[in-house]
């Protein structure tokens, strides 16, 4: 996947954790437990996971 | 063998807008195997100034993992206490030619470690953090923010090419400097 459109993502669903696969987002909840609870539900697997930083948070560093 | 990853971008608030740096961030993709393997990969933050391999309690359910009530610690991180219990799980470091949402990934390194696991920190902003005990002590990694990449190379690379350092478990015995 491009820089660019990891950049996208993260803006598209920022403040939410997202599940990538074969470059889609597959699906995006507010928290990792029901991101993965709705992956379960509709038999997803193989998808990447990771966290879109809401765009008002203050930067994060290392793990703040 | 080495193999290089990309910094992982990220955006910048806009209150940065004066710096004219990207935002980058050192991170491999990485899954993970206890009891059985977690179906999916985790964007994993490379923190070299972190001691341990750390995740939250939701992905070592995933990863089937049964941490040890006998090897539960409180550490500090992200401003406050946090209790943390070990477990063994093995850690699969992926290619980089696999990009995010690659459904197939290609395995170049796998080995076991502990990974300590948040019982009371459900969503840290990242799924997995490899700090020095479990990754650092695998691999020798170079980090380049000029290359905007992370480099693993064998653990044997930094000896081979810088002045050797003690083993694991033995003394230092290199002069140290004394006003």
């Amino acid at each position: 996947m491009e820089q660019q459109a990891i950049i996208d993502i993260q803006r598209k669903w920022a403040g939410t954790w997202v599940a990538v696969k074969d470059g889609e987002v597959v699906d995006a909840r507010p928290t990792p437990d029901a991101l993965v609870l709705a992956l379960r539900e509709r038999d997803i697997e193989g998808a990447t996971v990771f966290r879109c930083p809401s765009g008002d948070e203050p930067e994060l560093v290392g793990l703040g | 063998m080495a193999w290089s990853y990309d910094y992982t971008p990220y955006d910048r608030p806009p209150e940065w807008q004066w710096h004219e740096k990207a935002l980058l961030r050192p991170t491999v993709l990485v899954q993970l195997e206890g009891s059985t393997p977690a179906p999916e990969t985790f964007v994993a933050l490379v923190d070299s100034g972190c001691d341990h391999v750390l995740a939250p309690e939701w992905v070592a359910r995933l990863a089937g993992a049964d941490p040890d009530p006998n090897r539960e610690v409180s550490i500090q991180i992200a401003g406050a206490p946090r209790r943390v219990r070990f477990g063994d799980l093995t850690l699969k470091l992926c290619s980089p030619a696999t990009g995010i949402g690659d459904a197939a990934s290609a395995i170049v390194h796998e080995w076991r470690t502990q990974v300590g696991f948040f019982l009371d920190w459900s969503d840290p902003p990242y799924s997995v953090i490899l700090g020095q005990c479990g990754f650092f002590d695998q691999f020798t990694v170079v980090m380049s923010r000029l290359a905007q990449r992370l480099t693993v190379e064998p653990a044997e690379f930094h000896d081979e090419h810088y002045p050797p350092g003690p083993a694991e478990g033995t003394p230092d015995l290199r002069p140290t400097f004394v006003p």
